[in-house]
């Protein structure tokens, strides 16, 4: 019965269906990656778009508009670029992208500049900053960590 | 018995030099086998060349194009979080992943390892067809 069985699973159209459907399973895991990852990226930029007045008062609607048009969705989990504004618990930075951020600064986190922790405070307009966070309802990001870097 | 017959056996069964191929039949047939491989392999090599040399110039090509796309990225710079906030980045290691992965340049990095792949590929079989025509076929015709 086992011979019969290894038999079964040695020959070439087992072995080739095995490999279609473990390839399978690989693209379906890409696939599924790519819709999490999708999704989470629409979301954070429709949340952004929606409240783009209030994080940003500075712009106009129309500026808005013309400058994203055809633009992809934005990352919602991290964001590296200059710091243009500090306010009191917010950050605006500006990304490579020229794409603006509002990132929102809580007690968990942790802001390293160079081998130290610094406080919020220590940070200024042009510091060039990665953050690493949690998108929010509102289109921010919460930061849970701000590394200053070297500019490049 | 018919004639045809007949003659057949008699040719079969006589060992007249007639009945018998020449002696340097077999090896005129082989080296002319020999030979068409050659041509063969020489096509191969030729081909294999050129589609390296293809490649090549399409990797530094599509590296010019690319560079700036993946040396920018901001997955570079998160890259550089595992280096100098290693405790952080583990504990958030969930919120880490998902921003590596929405911010890693896929389009620049698959076109870039394409091509690399496709360099690796044609040398391999352009080293390995080089030896085979060099090596195997010269040995096999010079003894």
């Amino acid at each position: 019965m086992t011979n019969d069985i290894k038999k079964i699973i040695g020959t070439k159209a087992v072995k080739i269906s095995l490999t279609i459907f473990a390839a399978l399973i690989v693209i379906i895991i890409i696939f599924w990656f790519g819709m999490l990852v999708g999704f989470r990226k629409a979301s954070f930029s429709y949340q952004w778009g929606k409240n783009y007045r209030n994080l940003f008062e500075a712009k106009s609607e129309h500026k808005f508009s013309r400058e994203l048009r055809g633009r992809g969705f934005f990352d919602a989990h991290s964001a590296v670029g200059s710091v243009i504004k500090v306010d009191t618990s917010t950050l605006i930075i500006k990304g490579d992208d020229n794409i603006e951020k509002n990132i929102f600064i809580s007690d968990r986190t942790v802001i390293r500049r160079g081998q130290d922790s610094v406080m919020f405070n220590d940070l200024k307009a042009d510091d060039r900053v990665v953050v690493l966070g949690v998108p929010s309802s509102t289109g921010q990001i919460e930061a849970r960590l701000i590394r200053v870097i070297s500019k490049p | 018995m018919d004639k045809f017959e007949q003659i057949i056996r008699s040719a079969i069964s006589s060992e007249s030099v007639a009945s018998q191929p020449p002696g340097f039949l077999a090896e005129k047939i082989l080296i002319a086998i020999e030979n068409k491989r050659r041509f063969y392999v020489l096509a191969k090599l030729i081909i294999y060349s050129f589609s390296t040399l293809f490649f090549l110039v399409g990797l530094i090509l599509i590296w010019q194009a690319e560079k700036i796309n993946i040396i920018n990225s901001p997955a570079v710079n998160l890259l550089s979080l595992l280096f100098s906030d290693f405790a952080v980045v583990v504990s958030y290691w969930q919120d880490y992943a998902l921003s590596l992965i929405e911010s890693f340049p896929v389009v620049s990095v698959v076109a870039v390892a394409v091509f690399v792949w496709a360099v690796c590929a044609s040398l391999w079989m352009t080293v390995r067809t080089y030896f085979l025509f060099t090596h195997r076929f010269i040995k096999r015709i010079q003894a």
